[in-house]
């Protein structure tokens, strides 16, 4: 790869639109590695929306170009915790994810610190995010900051045609 | 005239579901209006506490029942 030329920013909402082949190929691999978590046809469109309200409110995306090319994302979200474990505002990185031609070069920290300093500006408690089952690589780089695990997220799909079927047959 | 507190707070949560203001009181819930889900929740607070420069504490929280509430405990953190 020819020399990099780095640069992280917070999108625009119209900057967002310029992240869909990253954003699908995400979801391509969270598909790959769990079976289960796929991105919806609008997925990506829901994805956007409500951004340039909540812009640097409640929401960041911050974008990694290289040669004014997006290479990287990250997404963060202020919530607020549960009150029955003590928690108060969290800082919530819903996605990260670095084109693979491109990783082992520090982007997703860099993409990681820039976040974080958001963060730290809105008085979080605790930062929270989910890693998807089977992605080893991303458990590795987000112990290796300090996260701890806490929650096993499960998914499982409900066919309700079935559903109506067993009660039929029950009646 | 500035806007009071709570003329801040209704009028932003008015503005953010895109209702009118007279369906936004004091006593209004969360419930009450649809969208207001836990993400809408958090993107008003911190909104307001922008428009207001000011901070709520962890444990305001979590005692915001209505929008009421919410007035009270950022009128609380203005003065403090």
């Amino acid at each position: 790869m020819s020399q990099l030329n780095i640069e992280i920013s917070l999108a625009e909402a119209t900057d967002l639109i310029r992240l869909q082949p990253l954003f699908e190929e995400m979801y391509a691999h969270f598909f790959a590695a769990n079976g289960v978590t796929e991105l919806s046809p609008n997925g990506f469109k829901h994805w956007q929306s409500g951004y340039e309200r909540a812009r640097n409110v409640s929401r960041t995306v911050y974008i990694c170009y290289d040669n004014n090319t997006p290479v990287g994302f990250i997404e963060g979200q202020i919530r607020i915790g549960s009150p029955v474990i003590g928690q108060g505002k969290l800082g919530h990185t819903a996605h990260l994810y670095v084109n693979p031609d491109y990783r082992r070069n520090g982007l997703a920290k860099k993409l990681y610190q820039t976040q974080q300093t958001w963060f730290i500006s809105k008085k979080i408690s605790y930062e929270t995010l989910d890693v998807v089952c089977g992605n080893n690589i991303g458990l590795a780089f987000w112990s290796a900051i300090g996260f701890k695990s806490s929650f096993i997220n499960m998914l499982k799909p409900v066919d309700l045609n079935s559903r109506a079927g067993a009660h039929k047959k029950e009646e | 005239m500035s806007a009071t507190i709570s003329e801040t707070v209704l009028s932003h949560i008015a503005t953010y579901f895109s209702v009118s203001a007279d369906q936004v009181t004091p006593a209004t819930v969360a419930s009450d209006i649809e969208g207001w889900d836990s993400m809408a929740n958090a993107e008003i607070i911190l909104g307001l506490e922008d428009a207001l420069a000011c901070e709520l504490d962890p444990d305001d929280l979590f005692e915001l029942e209505n929008v009421g509430r919410l007035i009270e405990v950022f009128e609380k953190r203005s003065v403090g």
